[in-house]
């Protein structure tokens, strides 16, 4: 029993596979994102270019790791392993091969919360303590960021916990399963405000503000170099699963066993679908600026997400 | 082709220079007048100030033994049809001293501070006598105490006594702003330059430009190589805007003597300079896309842009510098079949645009990034001197095509066109007049291809002996705004040490006594402080974008040795040597 645990948490769905998935998945974002475009994207590297993300990874692991001789040393070391951790982490809960997570637990869906909080405070240390202008600029950006979308982030993710009556994300797939209906009919606002929190808190564009390319560099990005940054983009990519999970797992019914369809499969294809819509968005729109965005969260994004609780607390969508 | 110069221009010419100074009229309108030094401060007040005439360019003139020329152009196109007027005063070559014009109007002051570091020629009363293309830290001489040209440090931007710079170690208990410098390597810029910026947060409270990444001595090379061969290296100031070069260049030439351009030849230099306009505008769209972080934009404009590439690369044989200009005309003809083809593919290109470009200029995260970024006043348009696009934003009608235009076809009567202009004033005025101006672009090139392939006819007519000492004007309203070429012919009426290297009593000699180029991004880059100011950092990139700056252009002047404090430009069998080296390395 305990090399079943092992390998589950290892091998299957455990670390490997997702790692696998987050190459993967960085793979589809940027095939996609390049087609809108009218490129090709990642050709050369395995068919189709499938091993391009793979490659870029190693490619870093092997550049010269540089650190800033006036950076906090400790943190700015740690920060990096840190980010590949925490989705790591949180994706063992998610249920991916079946109706329950690895280690679901009840109160689970408040602990994904608590990652969000503590990923980007991860990226505020980060930036902060490699002591640059520009990662300082990008720290405090994305901090104000999250204090603008956490909270409708944490209405949106309340909305399927109190229509199945639980706070673990596994009894919200199986209650959706049960009841054979997806949270996306019955909360439609609850699934906008969630996607646009998600696009916010993987700061892709519209709200890549704190990484600005043409601003700031790469915003709190800008001094690593080498491994650190190759944590971070595998961090990046496991953060994409993860926000794909998390929106099919609470919306899109999660790994619903279709037929003879294994459930998994259900899974891969439901948050592929999810990347994909996360790619369009990053390609169709262009940067906010910050005050937009903040202004924006709190003006509108906030109302409509407590709107979509009162509407539940009125019946509807249960 | 030449409107020479009548009565009633000599008359207005009279009444608006002082009596007592010698003037010279030169072809199409060009009035040179000779001033003494210490009325040149006077006359700029009574132009700027009272006529209201902009000032194109002032630059100096090394005449060794005979001092210096300072020439100021005045563009006075608003009162008579193409008349320049340009004062000339000369200075001794020990001490040269002249007062300041920048303390009169921002549009000399960016000339000045060139002409301070590059001739050692003392402004009195300068507004701002910091480098302009040197470090702001350039070494002082230890034996005199000054720097090679002269001596601030001072920064506008500098820290005051109470504040501190925040990022530099981590105290920001009594730190309240930060100096963020975009640039030289940035990837919001695209050419080295420096914008330092101080912030408090993400507010903007002070901006400074720092050019002077680009030495190329160009001015200097085109004077070594003379009229004909001159024209190469002029393309080669820009590679965006190669065609405007080329053709002020040619204007300029063509201005010291009596041309003659047949029709077809500027038929054929209006469409290029046009072909020229599209792709340069549909690359800014581009890159102002990618500014505010739309990649998909940047990468759907810059695959259509490769179509106007071919027509070009069809007509003229190159994608970026055409080699096609000629004094004279042109040295390629564009047959039938070709300009049919190429209308075809324009037209086709057209309705994409027309597909893809309004609905973006409509879209509203575009508007909400754009509308009251960057603004800038039609006073303080006037004040800085800024051309182009980015004046025409400010509801100034300014356009050379139309003003003055340079020896190709512009003429109203014989294509129909209009100057765009728009009243926003700010980034989005930007946008929409580049949007609206291509579209008009194509119309022109449309036309131009109608008439190229209904006729036929001669392409080039020959050139004729350029008299010494005349001197010549050439305008062109590139994609980013007018250009300014000066041009005086050198020649054996000047002394032989006042000759071109090389050439020693030459009848009529073939190359220029000099060579002044003021491109359109040397006045938008001296205002772009004034648009930074008050705005958020995250406009920084798009404001800097907004005006299509072009670093090639501004910095193009000489090399200056440190330790000898004198100015030499490379030859070309040392630059032949030099890549030599370089490439056996």
């Amino acid at each position: 029993m305990l090399a079943y645990d092992l390998f589950q948490l290892i091998v299957f769905p455990g670390a490997l596979f997702l790692f696998c998935l987050a190459f993967l998945y960085e793979w589809v974002d940027r095939k996609f994102f390049a087609k809108v475009q009218n490129r090709y994207g990642p050709l050369y590297t395995g068919t189709l270019g499938l091993l391009q993300p793979v490659a870029d990874f190693l490619k870093l692991l092997y550049k010269e790791d540089l650190v800033p001789k006036a950076c906090d040393r400790n943190i700015f070391s740690s920060v990096p392993i840190v980010y590949v951790v925490l989705p790591l982490t949180t994706l063992f809960i998610i249920p991916i091969s079946g109706q329950t997570g690895l280690v679901a637990f009840n109160g689970d869906l408040i602990f994904v919360m608590f990652i969000f909080a503590l990923m980007t405070i991860t990226v505020f240390l980060a930036g902060w303590s490699s002591m640059s202008r520009f990662s300082i600029i990008g720290s405090v950006r994305s901090a104000l960021q999250m204090l603008s979308y956490e909270i409708p982030l944490g209405l949106a993710l309340i909305g399927p916990a109190i229509a199945a009556k639980s706070l673990s994300i596994s009894s919200i797939v199986q209650w959706q399963s049960a009841n054979a209906t997806w949270g996306l009919w019955l909360q439609p606002i609850g699934f906008g405000v969630f996607f646009i929190c998600m696009l916010a808190e993987l700061e892709l564009v519209p709200f890549d503000i704190p990484e600005a390319d043409t601003e700031i560099v790469a915003g709190w990005r800008t001094e690593f170099s080498g491994r650190k940054l190759a944590m971070f983009r595998l961090g990046r990519d496991l953060e994409i699963v993860l926000a794909s999970a998390l929106v099919t797992s609470l919306f899109l019914g999660g790994a619903q066993p279709l037929g003879l369809i294994p459930p998994v499969l259900v899974f891969l294809v439901k948050s592929l679908f999810v990347v994909i819509m996360l790619s369009f968005a990053r390609a169709l729109f262009a940067r906010f600026r910050i005050d937009q965005m903040i202004a924006g969260m709190w003006k509108y994004l906030l109302p409509i997400a407590i709107l979509q609780i009162i509407l539940i607390q009125l019946g509807l969508g249960v | 082709m030449a409107a020479t110069s009548d009565s009633a221009i000599m008359q207005y010419v009279q009444e608006v220079v002082p009596e007592g100074l010698e003037y010279k009229m030169g072809r199409e309108n060009r009035v040179f007048v000779r001033v003494k030094p210490d009325d040149v401060d006077k006359l700029a007040e009574r132009f700027t100030k009272k006529l209201g005439v902009r000032l194109s360019h002032a630059s100096g003139v090394d005449l060794q033994q005979f001092g210096f020329d300072i020439i100021y152009a005045y563009d006075f196109t608003k009162y008579k049809e193409r008349l320049q007027i340009v004062l000339e005063a000369n200075l001794p070559r020990e001490n040269p001293t002249i007062n300041s014009v920048g303390k009169v109007t921002w549009q000399a002051v960016w000339a000045e501070r060139e002409m301070k570091e590059f001739l050692g020629i003392n402004f009195i009363g300068m507004p701002d006598p910091r480098h302009q293309f040197l470090p702001y830290e350039w070494p002082k001489n230890p034996e005199t105490g000054i720097s090679p040209a002269q001596n601030s440090t001072t920064y506008p931007v500098e820290a005051k006594p109470g504040e501190k710079w925040l990022p530099v170690g981590i105290s920001p208990k009594d730190a309240i702003s930060a100096l963020v410098p975009i640039g030289p390597y940035h990837p919001g810029v695209i050419e080295g330059q420096t914008v330092y910026v101080k912030v408090e947060g993400e507010h903007v409270i002070d901006a400074d430009i720092k050019t002077g990444y680009h030495h190329r001595g160009i001015q200097r090379l085109i004077e070594r190589r003379g009229y004909n061969k001159g024209v190469f290296v002029a393309e080669r100031v820009c590679g965006i805007c190669s065609a405007h070069h080329g053709i002020a260049f040619v204007t300029a030439a063509e201005n010291l003597y009596d041309a003659e351009v047949p029709e077809r030849a500027l038929y054929i230099r209006t469409l290029l300079a046009e072909l020229n306009r599209v792709h340069s505008h549909i690359l800014w769209i581009g890159v102002a896309a990618d500014l505010i972080g739309w990649k998909t934009g940047f990468m759907l404009t810059w695959g259509l842009r490769e179509r106007v590439m071919d027509i070009i690369e069809a007509i003229t044989g190159n994608r970026v510098n055409y080699g096609i200009w000629r004094l004279g005309g042109v040295s390629r003809d564009v047959k039938q079949e070709l300009a049919e083809s190429s209308k075809r593919t324009l037209l086709a290109l057209k309705e994409d645009l027309a597909k893809l470009l309004p609905p973006v200029a409509d879209h509203p995260i575009l508007k909400s990034r754009c509308i009251g970024v960057g603004t800038l006043d039609l006073a303080t348009c006037f004040e800085t001197g800024v051309v182009g696009p980015v004046a025409r934003a400010s509801n100034w009608k300014i356009d050379v095509r139309m003003d003055n235009p340079p020896h190709a076809i512009y003429d109203p009567k014989k294509i129909s066109w209009e100057v765009i202009t728009d009243d926003h004033r700010d980034m989005y005025g930007r946008v929409l007049v580049r949007v609206k101006e291509l579209f008009v672009s194509m119309d022109i090139v449309v036309q131009c291809l109608d008439y190229l392939a209904k006729t036929t006819g001669e392409i080039r007519a020959k050139p004729r002996t350029i008299e010494p000492g005349t001197e010549g004007i050439g305008l062109d309203e590139a994609p980013r705004g007018e250009l300014f070429y000066y041009m005086r012919a050198g020649g054996t009426e000047l002394p032989e040490y006042m000759m071109p290297e090389g050439k020693h009593n030459v009848q009529g000699s073939n190359q220029p006594q000099c060579v002044r180029i003021r491109t359109p991004s040397y006045r938008n880059n001296a205002a772009l402080p004034f648009m930074l100011k008050d705005c958020a950092l995250a406009d920084v990139p798009i404001i800097m974008g907004s005006i299509d700056q072009c670093q090639a252009c501004t910095d193009r002047v000489e090399v200056i040795d440190a330790k000898t404090e004198s100015s030499y430009s490379l030859s070309w069998d040392e630059l032949v040597r030099m890549s030599q080296r370089k490439g056996r390395a």
